[in-house]
């Protein structure tokens, strides 16, 4: 079962998806693609090469001194200070014509004992051997994070207002109804994971940073440009960093943050600072966060094969070990009674299905295979398919988005978004949509649907060439009639569509 | 032994609920008796014994008063929902070493007192039971006879389980008395219904049974759709939503009550953020805010607990006098009853604080006429512990009713004196309450107002979809004005000084701080409520 041959063909290459329209993906060229498209929010552009990302001065700026030798207890006192008990052991053991024999002596013994059990602990979860930006890179939604000029996107989930995190640390608002974008930047501000605006609430956003949890107050009122720092409020726990995701219940009370070298995912209460730490010692840390939009389940994904499901009412999880690899990324239906999947090294994306009766389910079952496919066009033929990067499934429930990785070494496989139809009522059925491509030469790093389009589902992608565009599909939805409110869309004519020729997965078949 | 056993009884009294610390401490007394060189059975002091006691007596000292000082008896609510058994997991192992650290800062403390005085109790000892002091050996408030290594890891090892046990007995208290309990929301027989949701909500005796409903409001009205449905029914002969109007009542009552406070306190403080000087307080107590206050503190329905409580000056250990009156109200808020005075300060500044707190500061004569009892007792509990020149004037004795020359005279010294004192900067500074205590004080009990919030909203919300009679559009009106009006009132309070300021936070402590950050807390589960409502309803409430 190969999902994606039975998906529309990849156009020419120089033509970019600009929206979906009576069921079918319209391409055209970048110079049209204002005019075809009926409304966007600010199409935006980020050059790689104007952005500065953060030089370290600990490590770029102590070659420019010289070296001075201390005393031994001053330095030891430093490395105390800097590296904890392996570095005052370290510094010990090296200076040994100062200090007595036996004391070097133990010291080695007690830093060898160190090492080895770190070594073990590190065996157990290679993870914990990365550096905090490697591991934010490993473990992030954003596909090759560290070079990647857009680090975080996040649409607001009651307003037209986006936030966008870049390389050189700082943070840009931007809103359809004033021409001020706001510049959030703060010391503490380092490799930005992820970002979140809090639900019901207007001015709130969470930043997940490489120590902390950010928590920025921006008054959309104000004519400020720079907020101050004394608007951010610093969320911090020994032993949580870097936080690489982040997420806030749907009823805008609780956020929960999550480290891959903690293996407790904490719950803030963040207006009276909070937090109340959950720990599970299995997987040995938690990477990806993701609420149910009902808010009653949290999916929490950790290093190892092996994942959680909270349920929000008593706290209690339950595992689900992966065959393969660790959990990805995950979406959650609307309705929040059924979590799609997907597994590092396999291509297929699974799903679960909960239901409050029933007590849970007993296994998942695989709705979609990605494995590679080419498609034959005018210049060669181009290979899709591969590994998932992440999922997003539009508010409606209605599309399914997913980022594939594609293969960096080879030219015509290159990172693409396969986009899905989705019924979840009667039952759960998948349809191909199509491809949403980019200009030459550009890959999709990241991609988030807005939360409250009112035609259809808006997709934002975000590319490595540091542009990001927004991709209107434009269709009624299932549950909900035709808005009265809204303007009518231009030539939208309702296309009756043979749903059964093309059904991917229907759970039926399972 | 007869010298131990001496000690002991003296120590017994200085002890009081340290039975099991006394057992370790007799495992630990391994130093044999010395005997005199003439061969006739003689007593010595054992020095190790004295000091391992007086460290348990140390200890007990210091952990009552870091209790009292860190709010050891204020119990807050989890912020999530957890199994008994997991929230003692998850606080055990931060329990043992929070223990670990406070016993070795005690055991320091400890040392360095008994270094300057140890010789005190010693010598009075030796000479009371006319024992000898062994010169064989050195003594232990020297140098080399606090040398010891193996007595520190005693003492400290012994502290450790010592504080453990207490905390222990904390933590398990806080687990048990705050663990969700719930209350059916109607019942289908006429004896059951005191214990039903609606009539358990206006609890006013048992703050403890109020909080639990209000928990269990938040939590059904988030988690539980047929409780929900419930709530929505009308009442089976009549069709009337009694469940409903119930609750939405108190609720909107709770909120325009907190409303109602922060007007007060908003009408009441200087814009500076603290408490207005006596002059201008006189002349605004005389002439407008003197109803407005008195109404905002008389509606008060915390009324029950407040004839309970003493507004004693003198009350140092306000839990335990609150513990004997209302053994379960006071942990939830700090200080339910005297909602000017702060909780972490009282205790502190108590001889001061209490009358100087500005709710005190307003008994004006009438008032001080409706509860005349009250007064009474304060004054002779006044004098204890505190500095004569107190800082403000004094409570007048309401019994007393015409006063001598002679009397008339000290009193006009007395004011004098403390005019003069009050102008000084440090004694207001030293004395005065902290200006954002008042404003914790405020909201010492909005976990209340938190979850009235939390679950009219969410209640409202469901009622768009769930309520099939249309019984919350009736008071919706009433809901939204109340909490817009808070939100008003919230807003205004901010704007004070001190209002938004952060508090530092404390590193290893069982003390709660929570109650600091409540009313960011109350903030912020205001306008998601707000919130809430209206992007429920979005176009259907214009």
């Amino acid at each position: 079962m190969c999902s994606l041959a039975l998906f529309p063909p990849l156009l020419l290459s120089g033509q970019v998806t600009l929206y979906e329209a009576n069921n079918e993906l319209v391409w055209g060229n970048l110079m049209e693609c204002y005019e075809k498209q009926h409304w966007t929010p600010p199409s935006l552009h980020f050059p790689r090469e104007t952005l500065k990302p953060h030089s370290r001065p600990e490590s770029s700026s102590k070659a420019a001194f010289l070296d001075h030798r201390d005393t031994l207890w001053m330095r030891s006192a430093g490395a105390w200070r800097d590296a904890g008990l392996t570095g005052l052991l370290d510094e010990i053991t090296n200076s040994s014509e100062e200090v007595p024999k036996w004391l070097t002596l133990s010291s080695g013994c007690v830093l060898a004992l160190l090492r080895w059990m770190s070594s073990f602990h590190c065996s157990l979860f290679p993870h914990l051997t990365l550096s905090g930006e490697d591991m934010v890179a490993e473990f992030s939604q954003v596909l090759s994070w560290s070079d990647s000029a857009i680090r975080s996107f996040a649409w607001h989930p009651h307003t037209d207002k986006f936030a966008v995190a870049l390389l050189d640390d700082s943070i840009k608002i931007y809103n359809s109804r004033s021409a001020i974008t706001p510049t959030l930047k703060h010391r503490l501000q380092r490799s930005v994971s992820a970002m979140q605006w809090k639900p019901l609430c207007a001015s709130t956003l969470a930043v997940a940073c490489h120590t902390c949890l950010l928590i920025w107050h921006v008054d959309p009122n104000s004519l400020s440009t720079r907020p101050s720092s004394g608007c951010a409020q610093v969320l911090s726990h020994p032993g949580h960093s870097p936080v690489t995701s982040i997420a806030w219940s749907p009823s805008g009370s609780l956020l929960v943050s999550a480290s891959p070298v903690d293996t407790s995912m904490i719950v803030w209460s963040v207006a009276a600072e909070i937090c109340v730490p959950l720990q599970r010692v299995g997987g040995g840390g938690v990477t990806n966060l993701s609420w149910s939009p009902d808010g009653s389940r949290l999916l929490a994904a950790t290093p190892s094969a092996l994942f959680r499901v909270w349920e929000t009412k008593m706290w209690t999880c339950e595992r689900w070990p992966c065959l393969k690899g660790r959990c990805q990324s995950g979406c959650w239906s609307p309705d929040g009674s059924r979590l799609l999947f997907c597994v590092q090294g396999e291509t297929v994306i699974y799903a679960l299905t909960f239901s409050d009766m029933a007590g849970g389910p007993k296994s998942a079952a695989v709705v979609a295979d990605l494995s590679e496919t080419s498609f034959s066009g005018p210049d060669g033929d181009l290979i899709v398919g591969g590994e998932v990067q992440s999922l997003a499934w539009d508010p409606t429930g209605e599309r399914l988005a997913v980022l594939l990785k594609g293969n960096a070494e080879s030219s015509n496989h290159s990172a693409i978004i396969a986009v899905f139809k989705t019924r979840s009522s009667p039952i759960f059925e998948l349809l191909p949509c199509g491809f949403v491509k980019g200009e030459a030469g550009a890959e999709p790093r990241l991609m988030q649907f807005q939360p409250h389009f009112q035609h259809g589902a808006l997709l934002t992608v975000c590319w490595s060439n540091g542009r990001i565009s927004h991709v209107p599909f434009y269709f009624v939805g299932v549950g909900k009639p035709c808005s009265t409110g809204s303007p009518p869309l231009p030539h939208f004519t309702s296309k009756t569509e043979d749903y059964n020729t093309h059904t991917l997965y229907t759970e039926q078949m399972s | 032994m007869v010298a131990s056993s001496t000690v002991l009884e003296r120590k017994k009294k200085k002890m009081k609920k340290k039975k099991m610390k006394k057992k370790k401490m007799k495992k630990m007394k391994k130093k044999k008796k010395l005997y005199h060189a003439y061969g006739s059975v003689d007593v010595c002091l054992n020095e190790y014994h004295l000091f391992m006691l007086l460290a348990g007596a140390f200890m007990g000292y210091s952990h009552s008063l870091m209790g009292v000082v860190q709010n050891i008896h204020y119990v807050s609510f989890h912020i999530i929902q957890q199994y008994k058994y997991m929230r003692f997991k998850g606080s055990a192992w931060w329990l043992v070493k929070c223990s670990a650290v406070q016993s070795l800062y005690s055991v320091r403390n400890y040392v360095i007192l008994y270094f300057l005085f140890g010789h005190i109790p010693r010598t009075w000892i030796s000479n009371t039971l006319n024992l000898h002091v062994d010169s064989s050996v050195h003594s232990l408030d020297s140098f080399g006879g606090l040398c010891d290594v193996s007595l520190f890891y005693q003492l400290w090892i012994s502290g450790t389980f010592l504080l453990l046990t207490w905390y222990l007995t904390v933590l398990l208290f806080r687990i048990y008395v705050t663990e969700p309990y719930r209350f059916p929301v109607q019942s289908t027989f006429a004896e059951d219904a005191e214990e039903c949701l609606p009539k358990v909500l206006t609890e006013k005796n048992a703050l403890v049974m109020k909080f639990l409903a209000l928990q269990d409001l938040a939590l059904l009205s988030q988690h539980s759709p047929s409780r929900r449905q419930e709530v929505f029914s009308l009442s089976q002969p009549g069709g009337h939503p009694h469940n409903w109007n119930a609750i939405s009542k108190e609720c909107v009552s709770l909120l325009s009550d907190l409303t109602q406070r922060l007007v007060a306190h908003h009408d009441a403080v200087a814009s500076n953020g603290r408490a207005k000087p006596p002059s201008e307080r006189s002349d605004a107590r005389s002439s407008s805010s003197s109803s407005s206050v008195t109404s905002g503190t008389e509606d008060l329905p915390q009324t029950p607990c407040r004839s309970a409580l003493i507004r004693t000056p003198g009350s140092v250990f306000g839990s335990a006098v609150r513990g004997v009156n209302s053994p379960l109200t006071a942990p939830f808020t700090p200080d339910p009853t005297a909602p000017f005075s702060s909780p972490a300060l009282r205790p502190l500044l108590s001889p001061q604080v209490a009358p100087r707190s500005w709710l005190g500061s307003v008994q004006s004569p009438h008032v001080t006429r409706r509860n005349p009892k009250l007064w009474s007792m304060s004054t002779d509990s006044q004098t204890n512990g505190s500095p004569p020149p107190s800082p403000d004037p004094a409570p007048k004795p309401a019994g007393e009713q015409k006063p001598s020359f002679l009397s008339q005279w000290l009193q006009n010294r007395k004011e004098q004196v403390k005019g003069f004192v009050a102008k000084r900067v440090l004694v207001v500074y030293l004395f005065n309450k902290l200006p954002e205590a008042s404003s914790q004080a405020l909201f010492a009990d909005s976990q209340a107002h938190i979850w009235a919030l939390e679950g009219l909203s969410h209640l409202v919300a469901a009622s768009f979809s769930e309520d099939k009679y249309g019984v919350v559009q009736t008071t919706l009106p009433s809901i939204l004005s109340s909490m817009l009006s808070l939100q008003e009132a919230v807003d205004r309070h901010f704007k004070l000084p001190h209002a938004s300021s952060k508090p530092a936070k404390t590193s290893c402590s069982l003390g709660d701080s929570t109650y600091k950050t409540l009313r960011f807390a109350l903030r912020a589960a205001l306008k998601t409520a707000i919130y809430r409502i209206s992007t429920t309803f979005r176009e259907h409430l214009q």
